[in-house]
C-alpha cells in the first residue's frame, strides 16, 4: 500500500522541508516512487530546495480548478525519476484549499506513488490542517532547543487528536559539541520529553545551506556529507530497514588543532 | 585576518567562560511548562478546579490548608495532577458518611481560602476558625461514631523529631480548642516538615504563614 | 566528554528501536495501492468534487475569462474602473484585500498615465460592496485625484449602499456595452496596461492587452497578457505572454532571468548558464519553440512580419 506521511513541526525553520525533500530524493534513489507534496500554499520553498523552481507549470490548485490534469502538475526529477513534486500556489495563501480537496489529490497519487510525502507549513492553522487530511503517518521534526520541542509536542496533541496515531521523532540540527558540553538538548533528553519513537537525527550541517542554495539535496552528493548520511539512514528506516544511530561523538581538538584555527588556518 | 583581544584569544584556548547546566535548565522548565500545556487548562480554570477539589474534600475531611500542595507533572504523554492534602482530622460523623450530602449543602464553616488569603492567615485565625466550626459541629457521643476511631495507618507521626520548631503557642492554641486534638501531630508533622526545609519561623505567627511561602503550589497564575 | 548516543534509557534503544516501516494499523484495509500503471508515461486525474447543495458553490456557467482583475479603461472621456466579478461566483475568487491591492497598483502603477480630474465611473458588476468598501474605493481614487462620478451595480444590495453612502447609482443587471463579454472572443485587445512599480512574489497580474513594467518582476510573481510583456528592469519571475494565444507576442526585458518563459502555449527557460553580462533580450517565438534573441539584434529583423534573425 502507498505511504501516506506528512513532516509537520510547529515551529518554522526547523527543517522540515529539507527533510521533505532529502527524504524524498533518497527514497526515490533506493528505488521507490516518490511523490512529494508541497501544502504550503502562498510561501512555497519546497520546489527551492529541490531545484525545480523553474520547471513548475501547473500547481496543486490548478488541477483542483479543473485547469489540467494531475500529471501535468507534477514535475519530474530530472535527475532522479522516481521522484516527482506537486508544487504549491504562491499566489495564494492557505485558505485556497480545503482539507477535502487535499485528499482526492493524495488519493489520486496513491495509484502511482508508493511513498507521498507532504511537507506541511509551520503554524497549526488552515495549511497544517490540510497537510494532515489525508496522511496517515507523521513525522515530527524538531530541533533540541525549548520552543522547538514545545511547539512540537504541541503537535503532537494535536495529531493524536485527528487520529494520527503513527507518529515519529526526527531530531534536526543537532551539535554534538553543544551536547557534550551541556549547552544543549540531547537526543535523549528531547525524546524522553516528547516520548514518541525516534526515527533519526540529522546533524547540524552548513552542507545544507550550500545544497539549498543550489538547488542539490544533500542525498545527490557523491561524497556524503555527515547530514546526507543521516538522511539516507531515515529513508532505509522508513522502508523497514533497522539502522542504528550514527556516531556523532565529537572529536576533541588539539591543542595545537585549537592554535590552528585561532589563525584560521 | 583581524588581531584577536586578548580575552579573545584566552577564550579560544580555554574555551567560553563556564554556563553551567544551560541543559539542565531547559529541560526542568520545558517540563513544567510541558505539564501545563498538555493539561491545556487556562490558570482560571486550574485554580477553580483546585478550590473544588479542596471544597470536595473538606466536606469528608478537615483539610489542613497552609500545607496543602498541587502540582502537575508529565511523563510519556500522561499528565498528572497530583494533590497532597494534608488531615487535620477526619469530620466528625455528625454529617457523616451514612448521610448524602445535600448539593446545597453548607460549605465547611472555614471558608476556603484564596491563596493570599492562605499566606495571610495566621495561626490565631485558623485556631478561631476551628473554634467556631467544633461549636457548630457538636462531637456525636454516639459510640459508633466515636470521632477518635480513626484509621490512622499511614499517619502516624513516628518522625516527630521537627516538632519543636514549632512554637508552642501553636500547639497549645489548638489543643485548647479541642481535647482530642492531640492527634495534631500529623498537620504538625507536615508543617513541620516544611519548616525544617528552610522556612523562616516566625514563632509567634506560627509555622503555618511560613510553610505557605515556602510550598506554593507550582500552579499559580502568574 | 564524548555524549554516549549508544545509552539504553528507557524509550531510546539504538538500533532495534529505530524502525520506520509502516506502523501497525495506520493503514486499513482498503488503502489505495499503486496499479500497474505505466510509470514512464501514465495519465492521473483527480476524482471530480462530490456534488455538493451549499448554494455558494459554482453553479453557474463557467466564466470564459476566470481571471479577471480589476481594471481601468477609458471610454469616451471618462474613466471605466471595471471590478471582477463576484467571488462567489468566481473560480479564482478576488476577495476585498486582493481588490484593494490591485486598485491601489493600478492607481500608482499607472500615476502618469491617468490623467486627474478624469471622472470615474465604477463598474461593480455583480459584486456586493458596503458603503464603507465603496467609500474606500473613492478615497484611492481620490488620492490619484480621480473623482468617482457613478457607480453601476446589478446587485440591489450595493447599489442601496452606494446610494446610502451618497453617491449616484445605477442597477443594471448586464453589463450592456462596456464589452466584457461572456464568450471568449478575439476582440480587440485592452489599452496597454502600464504599472510603474516592482513585482513583487505572490503577485500576480493578467491583463487583456500588453503589460508594460516600469520595475523588476521579482522571482514568484506572475504576469499573463494576452498582448507582449515589456520588462524594464530585471525580469526574474514568470511571464506568460500571449495568453490568448498569439504566437506572434514577444516578451522584452532589460535583464532576462525569468523563472519561467511563456509565449501562446509554448513553455522555456532560460538557460542554466546565465551570461556574463546583461543586456537587453527579446524573447519570441521561432521555428523552435521559443527563442532569446539580443535586443539590438532582434531590431535589425523586420519587426512587421514573422521573420527572426
Amino acid at each position: 500500500m502507498s505511504r501516506i506521511i506528512v513532516m509537520t513541526s510547529g515551529k518554522g525553520g526547523v527543517g522540515k522541508t529539507t527533510c521533505t525533500a532529502n527524504l524524498g530524493m533518497a527514497l526515490a534513489k533506493a528505488g521507490q516512487r516518490v511523490a512529494v507534496v508541497d501544502a504550503d500554499f502562498g510561501l512555497r520553498n519546497l520546489d527551492l530546495l529541490l531545484g525545480l523552481e523553474n520547471r513548475i507549470v501547473y500547481t496543486a490548485l490548478d488541477v483542483l480548478a479543473g485547469e489540467c490534469r494531475l500529471d501535468q502538475a507534477l514535475v519530474k526529477d530530472k535527475r532522479q525519476p522516481n521522484l516527482a513534486l506537486l508544487p504549491a500556489a504562491q499566489n495564494r495563501s492557505k485558505e485556497s484549499i480545503k482539507p477535502e480537496q487535499m485528499k482526492r489529490l493524495i488519493k489520486a497519487l496513491t495509484k502511482v506513488y508508493n511513498f507521498i510525502l507532504i511537507d506541511s507549513p509551520a503554524g497549526i492553522e488552515m495549511g497544517f490542517r490540510n497537510s494532515i487530511a489525508a496522511a496517515r503517518e507523521a513525522i515530527i521534526v524538531t530541533t533540541p532547543e525549548i520552543s522547538a520541542v514545545r511547539d512540537a509536542d504541541r503537535v503532537i496533541g494535536l495529531l493524536e487528536a485527528n487520529d494520527i496515531k503513527a507518529v515519529r521523532l526526527v531530531i534536526n540540527r543537532l551539535r554534538p559539541a553543544m551536547v557534550a558540553a551541556e549547552q544543549m538538548m540531547s537526543v535523549k533528553d528531547v525524546q524522553g520529553i516528547l516520548s514518541i519513537p525516534l526515527l533519526g537525527v540529522i546533524p547540524d550541517d552548513e552542507q545544507v545551506i550550500v545544497s539549498t542554495n543550489k538547488g542539490e539535496p544533500l542525498v545527490l552528493e557523491e561524497k556524503l556529507s555527515k547530514a546526507g548520511i543521516a538522511f539516507t539512514n531515515v529513508s532505509q528506516r522508513l522502508q523497514g530497514e533497522k539502522v542504528p544511530l550514527m556516531d556523532l561523538s565529537i572529536q576533541q581538538e588539539s591543542f595545537f588543532t585549537r592554535l590552528k584555527r585561532l589563525f584560521g588556518m | 585576518m583581524a588581531i584577536p583581544l586578548i580575552s579573545d584569544l584566552l577564550e579560544r584556548f580555554f574555551g567560553p567562560a563556564e554556563d553551567p547546566h544551560s541543559r539542565d535548565d531547559v529541560k526542568r522548565r520545558l517540563k513544567i511548562v510541558l505539564a501545563h500545556d498538555r493539561l491545556a487548562l487556562d490558570p482560571q480554570t486550574l485554580e477553580m478546579m483546585r478550590q473544588e477539589i479542596i471544597a470536595v474534600v473538606s466536606r469528608y475531611v478537615e483539610v489542613d490548608f497552609d500545607a496543602l500542595e498541587f502540582s502537575l507533572a508529565t511523563d510519556q504523554r500522561v499528565t498528572a495532577l497530583t494533590a497532597n492534602l494534608p488531615i487535620r482530622r477526619i469530620r466528625p460523623l455528625g454529617r457523616g458518611a451514612d448521610q448524602p450530602i445535600a448539593p446545597d449543602a453548607e460549605a465547611p464553616k472555614i471558608e476556603l481560602a484564596s491563596q493570599s488569603e492562605i499566606l495571610a492567615m495566621d495561626a490565631e485565625d485558623s485556631a478561631a476558625a476551628l473554634k467556631q466550626f467544633d461549636a457548630e459541629n457538636p462531637v456525636s457521643s454516639d459510640p459508633i461514631h466515636a470521632p477518635l476511631d480513626i484509621d490512622r495507618s499511614g499517619l502516624d507521626d513516628e518522625d516527630s523529631d521537627a516538632d519543636e520548631s514549632l512554637s508552642d503557642e501553636v500547639l497549645s492554641d489548638e489543643a485548647e480548642s479541642d481535647a482530642s486534638q492531640s492527634k495534631e501531630n500529623e498537620p504538625e508533622k507536615a508543617v513541620s516538615q516544611s519548616v525544617a526545609e528552610g522556612a523562616d519561623v516566625d514563632a509567634s505567627e506560627g509555622a503555618v504563614k511560613a510553610v505557605g511561602t515556602a510550598k506554593t503550589d507550582v500552579t499559580e497564575p502568574g | 566528554m564524548v555524549p554516549d548516543f549508544s545509552s539504553s534509557q528507557r524509550g531510546y534503544q539504538e538500533g532495534s528501536h529505530l524502525s520506520g516501516g509502516p506502523p501497525d494499523g495506520a493503514y486499513p484495509e482498503n488503502t489505495p495501492a499503486p496499479d500497474g500503471v505505466d510509470f514512464n508515461n501514465f495519465i492521473l486525474e483527480i476524482e471530480p468534487e462530490p456534488a455538493s447543495s451549499d448554494s455558494a458553490s459554482v453553479q453557474t456557467k463557467p466564466e470564459s475569462n476566470p481571471n479577471l482583475q480589476v481594471q481601468f479603461k477609458s471610454e469616451g472621456g471618462r474613466l471605466l474602473l471595471i471590478l471582477p466579478p463576484a467571488p462567489e461566483k468566481s473560480r479564482n475568487p478576488v476577495y476585498w484585500e486582493e481588490l484593494r491591492r490591485q486598485l491601489k497598483e493600478r492607481i500608482s502603477g499607472g500615476e502618469r498615465f491617468l490623467q486627474p480630474h478624469t471622472p470615474v465611473h465604477l463598474i461593480a458588476r455583480d459584486r456586493l460592496l458596503d458603503s464603507q468598501q465603496v467609500q474606500e474605493i473613492d478615497s484611492l481614487l481620490s488620492d490619484a485625484q480621480l473623482p468617482l462620478k457613478r457607480i453601476y451595480a446589478s446587485r440591489r444590495q450595493t447599489a442601496v449602499a452606494a446610494a446610502t453612502a451618497g453617491y449616484s447609482v445605477e442597477q443594471q443587471t448586464t453589463l450592456g456595452h462596456l464589452g466584457q463579454g461572456q464568450e471568449a472572443s478575439r476582440q480587440a485587445m485592452d489599452e496597454p496596461l502600464y504599472l510603474q512599480t516592482t513585482l513583487r512574489s505572490g503577485v500576480e497580474i493578467r491583463h487583456r492587452g500588453t503589460v508594460i513594467v516600469l520595475g523588476d518582476a521579482n522571482p514568484g510573481s506572475s504576469i499573463v497578457a494576452e498582448g507582449d510583456i515589456f520588462i524594464w528592469g530585471h525580469l526574474r519571475g514568470v511571464v506568460h505572454a500571449g495568453a490568448g494565444g498569439n504566437t506572434q507576442c514577444r516578451i522584452m526585458a532589460l535583464h532576462m532571468q525569468p523563472t519561467q518563459l511563456r509565449i501562446a502555449d509554448k513553455v522555456a527557460r532560460s538557460p542554466d548558464d546565465p551570461p556574463a553580462q546583461y543586456q537587453p533580450e527579446v524573447a519570441y517565438i521561432g521555428p523552435d519553440g521559443i527563442r532569446i534573441a539580443l535586443a539590438t539584434e532582434f531590431a535589425l529583423a523586420d519587426l512587421t512580419t514573422q521573420e527572426s534573425p
